[in-house]
């Protein structure tokens, strides 16, 4: 299987940043006022933006999560778009103002709208992998989902059917050790996703989330098997539950609580820098150079962003096609 | 033009549509090698092959999720619940999924997908085998809820409902399989979605219905007919998006008007349609809005139980000769 090239592996790693600063970014861009309903992939970048290099972009299928702002990135979404649909803006390209944040759609990237969070897209998928199997097209779909979700029906019958029909689908579980509130093994006597989907005869293994390496590694190989039409599996990819950033902290404990500055170890940006630098591709200079790139993008994004309008009253009414009350023509 | 069984039509409609759009595929409980619980889909897995028709375990909510994403990805799935009463662990995904796909993305994608179900009571199916759901779907924002009374209907409202770009609820009163036949031409015809039909016309009362009720109302109407009360009958056939212009037609022609279905009497399709009636028709109205309807119960096993909660054509009658006095 192809590793990445040390190119690719730099492009990732900005890819990465800029995750990180749209995602802290539109935690503080919307309105305070707003239910706090920005779900974030923070810590969770490694293991979206490997799995998802991992696809032939325009075939294959992405299934998000409204976690999945990383792995949107990678299949070429702008920071614009991120922050459009964050704002609420008309020109919001995948909902125009009438989803929360991060519920992505994008109908040219191949990625399927995305609707309630919990699993829904698990079964979604399948039917995705089914569609492009009946047209021969060696697509494969590619769906992540929170490993709080294997608690649900959605993933029990999804698995189920995609194992019994070969699917052509990569199931990829976040697991960040934790259900909603409480630790993952407080809601879940089984230990792992992985255990889970052997038991539906998938091929599932864990690995290491916050590895950018390991992650594209497996995917590529679990897109490769789907491609041959040996079927769906899992990959269960342990992610880094990081503190909140600044504005959720800001908002449950107020201003006054000080906030630890060192990242933690298992921070996938921190892990992937440290890889790089190791291997002599990211000296300090060109980090600067990234890190200026990716803030240039995102100020930008935000400053067209805050300029759009937002949406009026009048396009609050269905796309043509939708039932309002009478008859169609 | 042959003369054929509702469920013969649900068939041949199926088959056409099969034949004619490679997109088209039909998946459900044991509907491939064994045909259907009520033979719906007999033989279209020899002829059309595995990968398009499709048995899938028995798990409702995987059903219409697997065809959610088909019908996202280019296919016009046509799922089969094999009673409408197993239709409930799949409401999420219908009604958050399916339904809200176009207004979510903004019309970037849209849900063309189609739910068949046998649904209704009268063959004494108990509590699990008798419901009426339809109502549940009307209330939805971008579902459509079809339900055909005659084979003629039925094929080809079943061909448009494949054809439409948005989901399509399409409930079969089973009670009605093969009990009604009807002719029904073997050319390509479409029933249009969102238009009622006008199965008889009268003078004294209208009586607005759909499914079995259609057929409970034409059984009644020589026996009301010889009494010297003459009944139109509306068909609704289509229950999402409400055809208003032809109940108010009707309205305006009898100025009366009974609303019957088997679903219970509270919050059923009768519900809205009076408070439509209501709202824009009142000033044509010479007496009461009736409803004639099941009683806000479950439907029990034993005959005489069951008899005692649905409405039958003694109830029709009995209303149909208050409201004509009024």
């Amino acid at each position: 299987m192809a590793e990445l090239s040390a190119q690719q592996r730099l492009h990732l790693y900005e890819l990465m940043l800029l995750a990180r600063a749209l995602d802290e970014r539109q935690q503080r861009l919307v309105p305070a006022a707003a239910w706090p309903l920005v779900l974030s992939c923070r810590g969770r970048e490694a293991a979206q933006v490997g799995g998802a290099a991992a696809l032939h972009a325009g075939r294959d299928i992405l299934a998000a999560s409204p976690r999945s702002l990383a792995a949107v990135l990678t299949l070429g979404v702008s920071p614009a778009a991120v922050l459009l649909e964050a704002l609420a803006r008309a020109a919001g390209p995948w909902s125009g103002g009438r989803q929360l944040p991060g519920h992505f759609a994008d109908r040219s990237r191949r990625i399927l709208s995305c609707g309630r969070d919990r699993g829904t897209q698990i079964s979604r998928a399948a039917g995705a992998a089914l569609a492009s199997r009946l047209r021969a097209e060696r697509a494969v779909t590619l769906c992540y989902f929170d490993a709080a979700d294997s608690n649900g029906g959605d993933f029990h019958e999804a698995l189920n059917f995609a194992a019994l029909h070969h699917l052509p689908v990569v199931y990829l579980a976040e697991q960040d050790g934790w259900a909603g509130r409480a630790p993952f093994a407080c809601r879940s006597p089984v230990d792992s996703v992985a255990r889970r989907a052997a038991a539906y005869g998938l091929p599932a293994e864990q690995i290491d989330g916050s590895d950018l390496d390991a992650v594209h590694r497996a995917a590529a190989v679990a897109a490769e098997r789907a491609r041959r039409g040996d079927g769906p599996s899992l990959i269960e990819a342990r992610v880094a539950r990081l503190p909140a950033p600044p504005r959720e902290t800001e908002r449950r404990a107020g201003p006054t609580e000080p906030r630890d500055a060192t990242p933690p170890a298992d921070d996938p940006l921190v892990r992937c820098a440290a890889t790089l630098r190791d291997a002599g591709l990211l000296p300090d200079q060109l980090q600067e150079q990234i890190v200026a790139r990716v803030v240039s993008q995102v100020e930008a994004a935000t400053a067209d962003a805050l300029a759009a309008a937002e949406p009026t009253a009048r396009q609050a009414l269905p796309p043509s096609g939708v039932r309002v009350r009478s008859a169609p023509p | 033009v042959t003369e054929l069984t509702l469920i013969e039509a649900v068939r041949l409609a199926l088959f056409e549509e099969l034949e004619r759009d490679s997109r088209v595929i039909v998946l459900g409980e044991d509907i491939g090698q064994g045909g259907g619980v009520f033979r719906a889909t007999d033989g279209l897995q020899a002829r059309f092959g595995r990968e398009r028709v499709i048995d899938t375990p028995l798990a409702e909510l995987g059903i219409v999720g697997v065809a959610v994403g088909a019908a996202m990805n280019g296919l016009r799935p046509v799922a089969e619940i094999q009673f409408a009463d197993y239709i409930h662990p799949a409401y999420d995904q219908i009604v958050n999924e399916a339904a809200k796909i176009r207004y979510r993305s903004n019309g970037a994608f849209d849900c063309p997908l189609v739910i068949r179900a046998p649904f209704g009571a009268g063959v004494h199916g108990g509590l699990y085998h008798s419901q009426s759901v339809e109502a549940l779907f009307t209330h939805i924002p971008g579902l459509k809820v079809v339900v055909p009374a005659t084979p003629y209907d039925c094929k080809g409202l079943l061909k448009s409902a494949i054809r439409d770009d948005d989901p399509v609820l399409f409930f079969e009163h089973k009670r009605s399989y093969r009990r009604v036949r009807g002719d029904v031409p073997a050319d390509d015809y479409l029933v249009p979605i969102g238009r009622a039909d006008l199965k008889r016309s009268g003078t004294t009362l209208s009586v607005v219905t759909y499914g079995v009720g259609v057929h409970q109302a034409l059984e009644a109407a020589p026996t009301l007919e010889a009494e010297g009360i003459s009944i139109e009958l509306l068909d609704l056939r289509t229950l999402a998006p409400l055809d208003h212009e032809a109940i108010a037609a009707t309205v305006q022609h009898t100025n009366k008007v009974i609303l019957l279905h088997e679903d219970n009497k509270t919050g059923g399709v009768g519900a809205e349609v009076a408070a439509f009636i209501a709202e824009e028709l009142f000033e044509a109205l010479d007496g009461p809005i009736v409803r004639v309807a099941a009683a806000d119960c479950h439907i029990p096993y034993a005959p005489a139980l069951e008899a005692a909660i649905i409405p039958s054509v003694g109830d029709l009658l009995a209303a149909a000769r208050r409201l004509a006095a009024y």
